[in-house]
């Protein structure tokens, strides 16, 4: 039996601004066991990675977590006391985010920006956090680690910050690691050997990740279950097999046929592709109803009227659809 | 066989590095190596590769806003190095520029209809009324409204700048469009709108698109021929099926191999994915120290271009063996 880590319930995230209260996050519900990978998909502004913030409590100061839970191996981390939820953060749950060079210290070597967190966390010596430090650039991959802990973060390309990133995430082995598009700003090349690193250190080490990303390629490649998000809501989750291969909610669908055929040579190539007409949203001024009817080829008017909730459809397969377009109707 | 309207020979820029000790040269960066190149008429040749391999600063080279060290450019049988500033405006209303970032090409104190109707003006191309109602007609190709011309670049999202973005390059009929990463700042579902605004107007104003990318996926969708580039030099040009479904160069094959599978679970091509784009070897083979079919000859010279097939090349020296 599997046993539960990341269990997040209802959550609500709210942000106040000069236009008024919007929710980034509008009651998200999902559960993760350890070692489990997740993806979380969605285009910029849904939610995803507020999502992420919000498990590490972490969401900028103009927003709060309204409503919800978030139970990490039972313990409620929203009403943990900041000292205490500090002790957990780069400690049991890590987080690496999208652009390497913002999130590392520019003017300290990165062999010591390594061994600050292990310090913090693990208690050892310097001289045991040097060497755990090195260990770890050698685990992520880092060719002549001795010599490469000395130098600093502009001294290294794209793909060694990332790891270097990786490397300072997975310095307390923790059991959670929040990726925030961790390949997004790198090439194809080294996104895929930043992929199979993180695959690597998940098996070695039994930890779970939540994998945010845009590219549906990254979540087919990498996760078991996906929930996709759109307006703050999320709209679908499934297993991996069943959201590419029996996908419900029409924005689903929509997203995985508007992608070009690309590297699935059966696929023909040129030709029109599908699109999902209009845009997203703004959180300001919401539709009643579904935030998707307006999109949706297949809205009634149910749709608009009010909004659907997530429901099972099949054996883990939800999703917030009044007509799941994979169900005879 | 169309012509081609573009031929590129033996194009060669070199940057120097600045901040070396007392004004001396602190080294050289090759950007564009020697890179031949055909565009013909009404095609569409996607220029792949990954960051810093040279792609933009070839588009900035034909639009002529760098000069190159050596190499010929010929635009419709005629040396673009050579044109007199009269003829240097002809060409400039010939070939127009789509950029990647919808947010900091546009500028933001003019209307979408002051940004489109500028070229028409500033090529003295009609009356203002004129300019004004053919601006209003592209506006409506790429689909904005007339509602749409009074507004500024920050009521847009994304995608609809991206539309201004085309509908400036398209305005003064261009003949061939480079287009610079369009798509690559686009969420996915407003990617695919901007891909089919692109194919139908290059069906409706014949054009031809030179089309830069780093997405293969893009890249497969879009174009006719593909050229590869890596580290500055052409490794590999084909037929799109050709190159998607035999791949010639290694490189090329490790770059397909890094695509990630669109069905889950897919098992991938067993091509190990080794070394960063920086592993550079001098002298010889650029791809040596990333190759798995490395061989002696290729640390010591460096491979040109070779026929890889029928209408294909190859810069390996292991073309045909591998």
């Amino acid at each position: 039996m599997m046993q539960t880590l990341l269990d997040i319930q209802d959550l609500e995230t709210v942000f106040t601004t000069a236009r008024g209260e919007i929710r980034a996050v509008d009651g998200v519900s999902l559960s993760l066991m350890a070692g489990e990978t997740m993806g979380v998909v969605g285009e910029s502004g849904c939610g995803k990675t507020m999502l992420a913030l919000s498990v590490m409590n972490l969401i900028p100061a103009n927003g709060r977590i309204a409503h919800g839970r978030v139970m990490f191996d039972g313990v409620d981390l929203l009403s943990l006391p900041e000292q205490k939820i500090r002790e957990k953060r780069g400690r049991d749950i890590s987080m690496i985010f999208q652009e390497p060079m913002t999130s590392l210290n520019p003017v300290l070597r990165i062999g010591q920006q390594i061994e600050e967190v292990i310090r913090l966390h693990l208690h050892l010596s310097p001289r045991e956090a040097r060497l755990t430090s090195i260990k770890m650039l050698e685990e992520v991959g880092i060719p002549v680690p001795e010599k490469r802990a000395r130098d600093y973060p502009h001294q290294l390309s794209g793909g060694m910050r990332q790891r270097v990133m990786i490397a300072m995430a997975m310095a307390c082995r923790p059991r959670l690691l929040l990726a925030d598009e961790p390949t997004t700003a790198l090439d194809v090349t080294t996104q895929a050997q930043i992929l199979n690193l993180i695959s690597y250190l998940q098996a070695k080490n039994n930890m779970a990740v939540m994998l945010i990303t845009h590219d549906l390629g990254v979540v087919a490649q990498m996760t078991k279950k996906v929930a996709v998000m759109y307006a703050g809501k999320m709209v679908e989750l499934a297993s991996a097999e069943k959201l590419f291969g029996r996908p419900a909610h029409p924005y689903t669908i929509g997203l995985i046929e508007s992608r070009p055929a690309g590297c699935d040579v059966s696929r023909p190539e040129g030709g029109r592709l599908k699109t999902i007409p209009g845009t997203v949203p703004g959180l300001y001024n919401l539709p009643p109803g579904c935030r998707f009817a307006d999109r949706c080829a297949w809205a009634e008017d149910v749709c608009r009227r009010q909004e659907p909730s997530l429901t099972k459809i099949e054996e883990y397969h939800f999703t917030a659809c009044y007509f799941p377009r994979n169900m005879a109707h | 066989m169309t012509h081609p309207l573009m031929m590129i020979e033996s194009l060669y820029k070199e940057f120097s590095l600045g901040g070396g000790f007392l004004q001396r040269r602190a080294g050289i960066v090759v950007a564009v190596d020697d890179v031949d190149l055909q565009i013909y008429e009404g095609q569409t040749l996607g220029l792949v590769g990954e960051s810093g391999c040279g792609k933009s600063t070839l588009a900035r080279i034909l639009m002529r806003l760098e000069d190159p060290q050596k190499g010929k450019v010929s635009f419709d049988g005629r040396d673009i190095f050579s044109f007199s500033s009269k003829e240097m405006k002809t060409y400039r209303r010939h070939l127009q520029m789509v950029f990647q970032d919808p947010y900091s090409s546009l500028n933001p104190r003019k209307t979408a209809l002051g940004t489109i109707v500028e070229p028409l003006n500033i090529h003295g191309l009609g009356s203002r009324d004129q300019n004004k109602k053919t601006a209003l007609q592209i506006m409506e190709k790429v689909g904005l409204t007339n509602e749409q011309a009074k507004r500024y670049p920050h009521e847009f999202s994304g995608g609809q700048r991206q539309r201004i973005g085309i509908a400036r390059a398209l305005v003064l009929r261009p003949r061939l469009i480079i287009a610079d990463e369009p798509v690559s700042a686009l969420d996915a579902s407003i990617q695919a709108q901007i891909l089919n605004l692109l194919k139908d107007l290059k069906d409706e104003f014949g054009l031809t698109y030179l089309f830069i990318s780093h997405d293969l996926n893009v890249i497969r969708h879009v174009s006719d021929r593909i050229a590869v580039m890596y580290l500055g030099q052409i490794v590999e040009v084909a037929d799109r099926r050709d190159l998607y479904n035999a791949p010639a160069h290694p490189y090329t094959r490790m770059l397909l191999a890094a695509i990630p599978s669109c069905v889950p679970g897919a098992t991938k091509q067993p091509i190990m994915i080794r070394g960063e784009t920086g592993d550079r070897a001098d002298g010889g083979c650029r791809f040596y120290n990333r190759c798995i079919y490395k061989i002696d000859i290729c640390r010591k010279e460096k491979p040109a271009l070779m026929p890889a097939g029928q209408n294909r090349w190859s810069a390996c020296h292991r073309t045909g063996e591998i």
